[in-house]
């Protein structure tokens, strides 16, 4: 059983990816909300190891020096020095990943308009991003859990009506109809609350394809010899869920999860991308991207796309395990030319 | 039998089409305010014209009547007024479904064009170099999310010039003889930033499909009595690619309109997506709901073309 044993390697990494993130986020130099106000849109700062008289030093930063001409133009005085260390205790008592001996600053990645640190903000946005669609996959599988049970147990009326509700959202563009609820509810909203209704639209529009193969795999279990003979010995449906049915799902979840997960991220960038999901200044990869728009383009601030960078490396990975889980958990769902 | 087959989906996707327009129209009703709540806070504005206003667009109005006066007005092909625009959602809306149908299909064709010969070659000779190069490239390109590709293309316009669209329809609307050479340069970074997206997935299936249709045993008996490659390979092989093609073609519109909205956006193309958006902000009701069933026909549209071309192409179907 050589595919099984991917099985767990490929879920493993996938989550420390994401727990890597979210680590990180904790350890992030500076906090997300931090204003550098004499450094706005600084770029990444060089880390340096050779002083200016030539001579080798451990890591470095050299005092950035705004210029005065320009706003987001800076200029290095390396007479002053300031060792860069590792994972050490930041002034708010933070374990912090890598730090400048204060008064000294590291931008790994530059700051934004507002003087941000662009890592630490991308940390702590890749953790909202993915927050949202881990959330949303529950809760569209939930929904998906409940609405395949109950059409593939109970048959007639109520599997015709929830298929037909699967079917019907289904046909429909996703992301026109999800502005268009966004459209019905308060635009302006705080974080907190903007970050609840992207979860619940998502998965509200997004329970329709797992409900539909639960459904299936419900039916042909509820079809087995082994359950019709429960049946016949009397077992309750609560009994058959738990004992038969539930256990056939279990792998079809799991698949379903690591697909789900990435395509909901991407629709939650999508949402805060055009300024309907959480809104500044609480970061998501979304809301950064927004900005990039203009300030790559017109100033060429290369580096606040960095978001992109994570978001495509996040997406990538969880497309090769997402290929990986299906190919093994669900092997009936997978149409043959997938294989 | 086909007409059978036809009616069926038609009113499946009236009934679809039914479903939606309400449940839009209800949600609106049900969440407080409308498109005149922030003229409300103007002093400028007096209570009179509010009120004018409000009876003039039948906003204070109970759900029911609002939806049977906005379903008689469909019967007419009005779709209701635009608040902010001050005209009909329909003048309103459809030239920009044009815009969005015509860079929905020249993406999709110039990813195909691009896709299938690929495929082809993929599936027939998979050990080759340019077979290998081309499922990296794809496989790739796939990972690469739609909005961080379009941003891509977005500096790439700055950097080489790439013209963007802004502008192009403005004068392409001065007659579309005239305005032709504009459209088709801003056409450019958005099919461009589209079609990269579209492209991978039809590359795979196509060369699942082709090479699945080359181990058929009526291929090789096709083969082997001598028929010219050419027969072997329009009369058998395309027909049975063809299917899962075609209906890949069929189910992923969805997401393509989807991804077509966030390219429109940020390149500024005249489509459906900008002014969605734009009417989402100022809850301009009316259009929202008519974008919504613009892009939900036109997905539908797509589904049952794909089905109709399905039967017509794969003579495995129709019996």
């Amino acid at each position: 059983m050589r595919e099984c044993a991917w099985r767990l390697p490929a879920a493993v990494t996938l989550l420390s990816w994401y727990m890597l993130l979210a680590g990180l986020a904790w350890m992030a130099p500076y906090s997300w909300r931090e204003q550098h106000r004499d450094f706005p849109a600084a770029p990444p700062t060089r880390i340096r190891m050779v002083d200016p008289a030539g001579e080798w030093r451990m890591p470095f930063v050299c005092k950035m020096v705004p210029s005065s001409d320009s706003v987001g133009s800076y200029g290095e005085d390396c007479r002053v020095r300031y060792p860069v260390s590792l994972l050490q205790p930041a002034g708010d008592g933070r374990m912090v990943l890598f730090r400048a001996e204060s008064p000294g600053l590291l931008f790994l990645f530059g700051t934004d308009d507002l003087g941000r640190d662009v890592f630490s903000r991308s940390l702590a946005g890749g953790t909202v991003t993915f927050a949202t669609g881990l959330l949303a996959t529950m809760v569209a599988l939930l929904l998906a859990i409940l609405g395949g049970c109950l059409a593939g147990l109970l048959g007639g009326w109520p599997d015709l009506m929830i298929s037909r509700g699967a079917e019907l959202l289904m046909a429909l563009p996703v992301l026109y109809v999800l502005l268009a609820l966004r459209a019905a509810l308060p635009i302006q909203t705080p974080p907190a609350v903007a970050f609840a209704l992207a979860v619940g639209l998502i998965s509200i529009l997004g329970w329709a394809r797992p409900a539909r193969l639960l459904r299936g795999v419900v039916m042909s279990t509820r079809n087995e010899g082994y359950v019709m003979a429960a049946r016949g010995f009397g077992a309750g449906p609560i009994y058959l869920l738990r004992k038969h049915i539930f256990p056939r799902l279990r792998g079809v979840l799991g698949a379903q999860a690591a697909i789900l997960i990435p395509e909901f991220m991407l629709v939650e960038v999508a949402l805060s991308f055009l300024g309907l999901g959480v809104a500044e200044p609480v970061p998501s990869w979304g809301t950064m991207l927004s900005s990039v728009q203009y300030d790559l383009v017109a100033d060429r601030r290369w580096w606040l796309g960095f978001p992109a960078v994570l978001l495509t490396l996040s997406i990538l990975l969880s497309g090769q395990v997402a290929r990986t889980l299906e190919l093994q958990l669900q092997p009936v769902a997978v149409a043959p030319e997938e294989s | 039998m086909w007409v059978h087959f036809l009616l069926t989906r038609l009113l499946q996707a009236a009934v679809t089409l039914g479903l939606l327009s309400f449940f839009c129209f209800a949600l609106f009703d049900w969440i407080p305010g409308d498109f005149l709540t922030d003229a409300e806070a103007s002093p400028a504005v007096s209570s009179a014209t509010l009120e004018g206003l409000r009876d003039r667009y039948g906003l204070d109005s109970p759900l029911g009547t609002r939806y049977a006066r906005w379903l008689d007005g469909l019967s007419r092909g009005d779709l209701g007024p635009s608040l902010s625009y001050q005209t009909d959602a329909m003048a309103l809306l459809l030239p920009r479904l044009g815009a969005t149908v015509l860079l929905n299909l020249v993406a999709l064709v110039v990813a195909l064009l691009v896709a299938l010969p690929l495929a082809t070659f993929a599936a027939q000779r998979p050990d080759s170099w340019l077979a290998q190069g081309a499922g990296r490239g794809m496989q790739a390109s796939l990972a690469i999310p739609e909005i961080v590709l379009v941003l891509l293309i977005l500096a790439m316009a700055q950097a080489y010039g790439l013209p963007l669209p802004g502008g192009a329809a403005a004068r392409a609307e001065t007659g579309w003889l005239g305005g032709l050479p504009s459209l088709a340069v801003g056409l450019v970074a958005p099919v461009l930033a589209l079609s990269v997206g579209i492209a991978p997935t039809y590359f795979r299936h196509m060369r699942a499909a082709w090479s699945e249709a080359l181990a058929e045993s009526y291929v090789l008996a096709a083969r082997q009595a001598g028929l010219p490659p050419k027969v072997v390979r329009w009369r058998y092989l395309f027909p049975a690619a063809a299917n899962p093609l075609i209906s890949l073609l069929g189910n992923s519109l969805g997401s393509t309109l989807s991804a077509s909205l966030l390219v429109e956006t940020v390149t500024g193309w005249p489509g459906l997506g900008p002014l969605l958006l734009e009417a989402v902000f100022s809850r301009d009701t009316y259009v929202v709901v008519g974008a919504v069933m613009f892009a939900a026909s036109a997905q539908m549209a797509g589904n049952l073309a794909a089905d109709l071309a399905i039967r017509r192409i794969d003579p495995r179907i129709r019996s």
